[in-house]
């Protein structure tokens, strides 16, 4: 079995679905010849050629608007935005026609597509390079909102979002994008959207997460005592995110910590909170806690690390819920 | 920007001030919305502004071929009723004819104008990107060759209006200055933590004062009393 980082293994996932599907197009900003500027879509222009993998005009709601149009017409198309912050131009056309054309056309006329977007900070990027929008989309009904952190399920995510006959928004840890391999099967295998994955079983505290910041939920897992026994959870989709795995563990457990990259008000944590109060209630040992993103923008690089939720933070949190 | 452009000609318009403004983008720029947008605002409200394309062919990897199918930028803003020209960009004098005429147009108060400069990127997009990926480097070579500080430093020299000699000086003094620059943005000290909750608005509001004041600790806000920010600038640990 190939050991793949994330790059390579979405790029995986593309090839395989567009050599099976002549419906799947590409379409975005340098994802042609250049294979995009992560290289996620590396070697998918010399392949599948200019009809398939289209270098658009510099225009977010062109791709977005374009591609909804080719997706009502009996496309798949996969559309790249080249960073989060590029969304904004799109966001018209995302949330006012991709996610309401089904219920508009009464299930006439439907949308089945894909964006794919890098997301999150870390990589000392400027200003627009760095957001963590996900909330913003989970809060807009009619699309499905994605984001795997890990290579095997980036591959099996994609075909299923791919296949998905709504949109889906498939956000992707840039952070996370070369940081580190795993073995991903050749063969093509799916993984539901909707459905979180418990990395670690646990008996005291249930930590959820999603995104890069996986690894430091993983880091501070490693740093508590080990008379502790902690259940992590990766949510891998926002929307509709899997309250039943959060809901059976919680209910285990008795404590909760959610954490995540975005800023705090209004983001997921808020949700996952407030879900976990309704149905869990009884079962509580402690409040639920987040930890977050500050209500702030991304800095600049020299403090993007003070930004980004870490182990230390995350520890903390663990510590005060298991003492409350 | 192209559309802030277009308001703030218009406040320099109201302030009557007599001032003009400049935007400049690229020829990706020109695809999106915004430009389009821009250049119908700026015409109707006859705002002060000088739309200047600098269209050096490529957007990142996407050649101009690829950008649009119309022969020139310069042709967009004929739809705008705006006049319109396109000029060898590397020529700075057919540039600065252009503008000055721009510029009178506009202090006239005869609205925008548009000034298409062809030109071109010698360097890759970032130092990220490494154009050979997508570029042939015989296109590059050519366009080495129209460089607008070599065309002219050879156009002032045939003129007898500079030498090897100034031309030594003015190496030397970039050098120096360049020196001093990276010098003293070395010397800049890392920017304060708390900075980062600072011009999100005119004052902090109270609930952000609280997430900076606990930046350090588990849920922002939650636990006031223990370490954060405030205890660490106050040099007291809890």
């Amino acid at each position: 079995m190939a050991t793949l980082n994330l790059v390579q293994a979405i790029n995986l996932a593309l090839q395989q679905e567009m050599a099976k599907d002549d419906r799947v197009i590409i379409l975005g900003e340098d994802v042609g010849p250049n294979g995009g500027v992560f290289r996620v879509t590396e070697g998918l222009h010399a392949q599948f050629g200019d009809a398939r993998v289209i270098d658009t005009p510099l225009a977010e709601s062109g791709i977005i608007g374009t591609a909804i149009g080719m997706a009502m017409n009996g496309l798949r198309p996969v559309p790249e935005i080249q960073f989060d912050g590029f969304l904004g131009p799109a966001y018209d056309q995302i949330v006012n026609h991709a996610a309401r054309s089904r219920s508009r056309s009464r299930g006439a006329v439907t949308v089945p597509l894909t964006i794919r977007v890098p997301v999150g900070g870390g990589i000392h990027a400027p200003e627009l390079h760095s957001d963590s929008p996900e909330a913003i989309y989970a809060h807009s009904p009619g699309i499905k909102v994605v984001m795997p952190t890990t290579p095997y399920d980036a591959k099996g995510l994609l075909i299923s979002a791919i296949r998905d006959p709504d949109p889906v928004i498939f956000f992707e840890p840039k952070r996370v994008y070369r940081s580190f391999r795993e073995e991903v099967p050749e063969d093509e295998y799916t993984i539901p959207i909707g459905e979180a994955k418990v990395v670690s079983e646990g008996d005291d505290l249930t930590v959820v997460t999603w995104g890069a910041s996986l690894f430091q939920c993983i880091e501070a897992l490693d740093n508590a005592p080990d008379d502790v026994s902690i259940e992590l959870i990766d949510l891998r989709t926002i929307d509709p995110f899997d309250m039943d795995t959060v809901a059976a563990s919680v209910e285990k457990t008795g404590r909760c910590v959610v954490v995540h990259e975005a800023a705090m008000t209004c983001g997921l944590g808020a949700e996952i909170s407030s879900r976990v109060q309704e149905r869990c209630f009884l079962h509580l040992l402690a409040p639920v806690q987040r930890v977050t993103g500050f209500d702030t923008l991304m800095p600049y690089y020299k403090l993007e690390n003070e930004y980004l939720v870490n182990a230390n933070r995350v520890g903390m949190a663990i510590r005060e819920t298991l003492a409350y | 920007h192209m559309l802030h452009a277009a308001g703030i000609g218009y406040a320099e318009k109201v302030r009557k001030t007599g001032n003009v403004v400049a935007t400049y983008f690229g020829d990706g720029a020109t695809s999106e919305g915004d430009f389009h947008e821009a250049m119908n605002f700026a015409s109707v409200l006859k705002s002060p502004v000088i739309f200047i394309n600098q269209n050096n062919s490529w957007a990142i990897s996407v050649p101009r071929a690829k950008q649009m199918a119309s022969e020139t930028v310069a042709q967009k803003a004929l739809a705008y009723g705006m006049p319109t020209v396109r000029v060898d960009g590397n020529d700075i004098f057919a540039v600065k004819y252009a503008m000055d005429e721009a510029v009178a147009r506009a202090r006239k108060g005869d609205g925008p104008s548009f000034i298409e400069c062809v030109t071109y990127r010698l360097g890759d997009h970032t130092t990220a990107d490494d154009a050979r990926r997508y570029r042939d480097p015989a296109e590059v070579e050519a366009w080495i060759a129209r460089d607008p500080l070599i065309r002219t430093r050879k156009y002032l020299e045939n003129r007898k209006l500079w030498d090897q000699a100034k031309d030594d000086q003015l190496q030397e003094r970039a050098k120096t200055i360049v020196k001093e620059v990276v010098a003293t943005a070395e010397g800049i000290a890392k920017p304060e933590v708390r900075s980062i909750f600072e011009n999100m608005f005119a004052d902090v509001p109270p609930e952000m004062a609280l997430q900076r004041d606990t930046m350090r600790t588990s849920s922002l806000g939650k636990y006031p009393d223990q370490v954060g920010l405030q205890g660490e600038a106050l040099g007291t640990r809890h």
